[in-house]
């Protein structure tokens, strides 16, 4: 499938046809041909182009996390990512995060069941900074989990959060 | 808030018979049928499947208020609660909710005087006639708890009325469970989904509704119908809508505050770039998407004249707060005994300046707002906690009448007071009008312009003052402060002709109102505006007001060499004859159990350690919390844990009252010890989260909260954990290291 991105001609132009690319991700297990700017950030293109909203814009200099997704199994801050960098990378959103049968990841099951988010905004990226340390680390300490995810909650959800990844570890342990 | 005053002004203009009629008008509201459902009132409809759809008139920003509301239906209504849907209510005026404003009219909290009761009583029967729809101030279930719990037993009665025709039994004879109605003999069943069309043309009854003691799902924790769709990307933000022919806009506003656009040009025509939109107090670039928009904006020579703001300072709004004081000005919201003769004899006084910094709200959804104009009107969707007023506000700004604008409020990203505002949304539509006709504009900020462009919390200067005995009691209190009101300047901003002088309660709750015995007292509050922009931040009032009256009062105990809980214990059962202080009592009691106050931290290698007590009565509740603080050799301070307990009258939902209570300590703990928004030559020099630091996982201590169990009336939850956090954390550094801090945030010198 191909989606370009709909640039105009410009001249002279920070971004534009002048330097657009083809760029091949493999996003959530689908083939996307991405015609940009090599300087336009993923997140932009996940949302913009590919309609994957589940990915959120926070800070847009990479310190909130909201935007975070896997380019392969690393946890990567999407908002400062080209997308020129990416060519022929495997990229997983929210959207694709599952137990790889079709079903939710233990770490979604554990959102539910420990109700962690509140107004919801920055979960994704927590969620998706967590299922890269889950999948690196299976017993991660709680001093493996304060380095691993570093993004921002202003609901403060984290005590629920952290007590939902010792649990979907606990889960996967046995499973 | 003191839109209740012109709202009380204008409807006395108006006269008392249009109020009543049109409140005749406004409880008569049902809600529109659609296929196959039928509507029981304002509140539900049910359908042939027996699945009742609960309006819900507030917003979803968290608070779970799309399950709870729902549930308080489904307790009336004795329906199956997997049987019950959410859906947002239409924009009607018997959605109103005048609790929010009659809570910052400037009234004794609990006044039960005849102007206390006529003014209450007037304002609530005005706002309900105007109708605004109001999510904030901690209101939503006081404003809608009986409303919709009469909701439901209302069409409980009528589903059994009939049910008794069908089954040609009297009502008396059946029983209801899990929307089935049982004739009790027989042991014939009829579900909701059958009686319908029948109940429906049913005049509704008076129905009674529960006592508390029968609630099956009020009292115990119900899963979140939002929490699914959080979990997988579903749940869908202002931020998110994605329309085929829809545009981007990015948006700038000038570098300081008050700035104004002298010229902007965009040269050479960028790739995507639609227009260049100029206007007072912004550049906005619209363009194919978003990241051209930005990246076109980022090339725009704009010129902006900056001298409204040039002498506005951090330095110089504390100077004009400590000349307000000083001249002695201010409203006196509390005088009781002679305090200041008092204080003046007692050599011994105690006196210290306290002062908290102004504060961004920094909601994790940055402002956004998305705008179609076309020949049909004006459709808009933003996360917003005021429909109503979004609605005039685009209404206005698009030139339009108001009944050819639609409001659309997804699901919030944040809010906290933030989207109280409708700049974003004024200014979006401004920035739609330069769009070729029908296309959507969703206007997104950056974060930089949502920290510098914000309207913050107050910056407040106060001077307390205590007189404290040889047994530990306290003689007279003064607390003196200066700061902007945010009432007054919100008004302004939604219209210049709703200013007011009245006194702006929210400047002092939290400093009036104090369920302690005071021999004498008196508490005044200056209203410096100061020229900066500010707006209503979760707690308001409380967000400071506790920070120097919870630390005062610790003051005052280690004056009197006495531990701070039995000294606040004491303070509180010499005035054992109010229920408020005994309530308080209670919830002191159980977080210094909780907490095992008075047991000594063990020690930890290093670090010195203590723990701090503060008690906080807010939007009638009760929240006491005690933080543990490490500090470090060079001063650093960790909290390592938090214990509250609470008393919010009866908890609807226990789950939903302690992710709340958490949630907004964690909130008043990032303002307790990094959140500070500084201003230089008008210029705020906070811009993104490298520079205004929120608490992250790390940080974050271990929180505990405890339900105290009580008869007391509902109160709110949203807001009561956030007021006590800060003072608890800098007792608690006191109780560690000797050293008092009085100002937000928390530093002590390396």
């Amino acid at each position: 499938m191909i989606v370009p991105l709909r640039f105009r001609a410009g001249r002279a132009a920070a971004i534009g046809e002048a330097n657009a690319t083809m760029v091949s991700l493999r996003v959530n297990g689908d083939e996307r041909e991405i015609r940009a700017d090599p300087s336009t950030p993923l997140l932009w293109v996940l949302r913009d182009e590919l309609r994957l909203t589940g990915t959120k814009f926070g800070c847009g200099i990479a310190v909130c996390g909201a935007c975070t997704v896997m380019v392969g199994a690393q946890a990567m801050r999407s908002c400062t990512l080209p997308v020129g960098s990416l060519d022929g990378k495997v990229i997983t959103t929210i959207e694709g995060l599952g137990d790889g049968n079709g079903g939710p990841h233990a770490l979604q099951r554990a959102w539910i069941e420990h109700q962690v988010p509140q107004c919801g905004y920055c979960q994704s990226g927590f969620l998706m900074a967590a299922a890269a340390l889950l999948a690196a680390r299976r017993r991660p300490t709680d001093a493996d989990i304060d380095a691993a995810i570093g993004n921002l909650c202003r609901c403060g959800t984290y005590p629920a959060m952290r007590a939902a990844i010792r649990s979907a570890a606990r889960a996967l342990a046995t499973s | 808030m003191l839109i209740g005053a012109a709202v009380i002004g204008g409807g006395l203009a108006v006269g008392v018979g249009w109020v009543e009629r049109r409140l005749g008008q406004v409880r008569a509201y049902r809600l529109p049928e659609s296929d196959g459902e039928r509507a029981f009132g304002a509140w539900l409809t049910i359908d042939r499947q027996g699945i009742v759809h609960v309006a819900v008139p507030h917003q979803e920003m968290g608070q779970g208020v799309f399950g709870t509301i729902p549930m308080i239906v489904a307790e009336e209504l004795d329906c199956d609660p997997a049987n019950v849907r959410a859906r947002p209510a239409p924009l009607a005026a018997v959605y109103a909710n005048p609790v929010v404003v009659i809570d910052g009219l400037p009234l004794p909290v609990d006044g039960r005087g005849p102007i206390a009761r006529t003014t209450r009583w007037t304002a609530d029967h005005l706002l309900r006639a105007a109708g605004i729809q109001i999510t904030g101030g901690s209101t939503s279930m006081r404003n809608v708890f009986v409303p919709a719990r009469q909701a439901g037993a209302s069409a409980r009665a009528m589903l059994v009325a009939a049910a008794a025709s069908r089954l040609g039994v009297p009502a008396s004879a059946l029983s209801v469970d899990a929307g089935r109605i049982r004739h009790v003999d027989s042991g014939r069943v009829v579900g909701f989904g059958e009686l319908v069309d029948a109940a429906a043309a049913i005049e509704p009854p008076e129905a009674p509704m529960k006592s508390s003691k029968d609630f099956r799902l009020l009292g115990k924790p119900q899963p979140r119908p939002d929490v699914p769709s959080k979990v997988d990307g579903r749940a869908q933000f202002a931020i998110d809508l994605r329309l085929d022919d829809m545009l981007h806009a990015a948006i700038q506003h000038g570098p300081s505050i008050g700035a104004t656009l002298v010229k902007a040009e965009l040269a050479p025509p960028l790739p995507g770039v639609v227009a260049l939109v100029t206007d007072e107090a912004f550049v906005a670039v619209i363009a194919e998407s978003h990241w051209q928009a930005k990246m076109a904006l980022a090339q725009v020579r704009a010129e902006w004249d900056e001298r409204a703001g040039a002498s506005i300072s951090t330095e110089a709004v504390f100077r004009a707060f400590a000349q307000a004081i000083d001249r002695g000005d201010g409203y006196e919201f509390e005088s009781d005994g002679d305090a200041d003769r008092l204080l003046a004899r007692d050599d011994a006084r105690l006196a210290a300046e306290y002062r908290v910094p102004f504060l961004a709200h920094a909601t994790m959804e940055p402002m956004n707002c998305t705008v179609r104009l076309s020949s049909g009107g004006c459709e808009v969707w933003v996360g917003n906690q005021l429909p109503t007023i979004v609605r005039w506000a685009a209404a206005k700004a698009a030139g339009i009448d108001v009944d050819r604008v639609q409001v659309h409020t997804p699901m919030l990203g944040g809010g906290f007071g933030r989207r109280l505002e409708v700049d974003t949304v004024r200014e979006a539509v401004r920035i739609a009008r330069k769009a070729p006709a029908g296309r959507a504009v969703q206007t997104i900020w950056s974060r930089e312009e949502d920290i510098r462009c914000d309207v913050f919390r107050p910056a407040v200067l106060a001077r307390m003052a205590a007189s404290v005995d040889a047994e530990g009691r306290i003689r007279a209190w003064r607390h003196s402060m200066a700061g902007p009101s945010v009432s007054r300047q919100y008004l302004g901003r939604l219209h210049p002709g709703a200013v007011t002088d009245l006194p702006d309660r929210t400047c002092a709750e939290g400093a009036i109102d104090l369920p302690y015995e005071f021999g004498a007292r008196r508490i005044v509050h200056a209203r410096v505006d100061a020229g900066v922009p500010v707006g209503y931040w979760r707690s308001v009032g409380h967000s400071y007001n506790a920070f120097f009256v919870e630390s005062f009062i610790d003051e005052c105990a280690a004056r009197a060499k006495q531990d701070p809980y039995r000294f606040r214990r004491r303070l509180l059962a010499d005035r054992r004859e109010s229920p408020l202080a005994r309530r308080c009592l209670a919830v002191l009691d159980a977080v210094a159990g909780a907490a095992n106050w008075g047991v000594a931290l063990a020690p930890r290698g290093g670090v010195r350690t203590g723990r701090g007590l503060a008690l906080a009565v807010s939007f009638r509740s009760i929240v006491a919390q005690i933080a543990e603080v490490e500090v470090s050799a060079k001063g650093r301070i960790r909290v390592t844990r938090v214990t509250a307990a609470v008393d919010c009258g009866f908890a609807i939902d226990p789950a939903i009252v302690r992710a709340q209570v958490s949630g907004a300590i964690l909130f008043g703990l990032t303002a307790a010890l990094h959140g500070r928004i500084d201003i230089e030559a008008g210029r705020v020099r906070q811009s993104n989260f490298h520079d205004y630091p929120l608490i992250g996982l790390a940080e974050a201590p271990s929180i505990q909260v405890e339900i105290v169990p009580s008869e007391g009336e509902l109160g709110g939850i949203g807001e009561v954990g956030t007021p006590g956090v800060a003072p608890a954390v800098a007792n608690a550094v006191f109780a560690a290291t000797g050293t008092r801090l009085r100002e937000l945030p928390l530093k002590l010198a390396g």
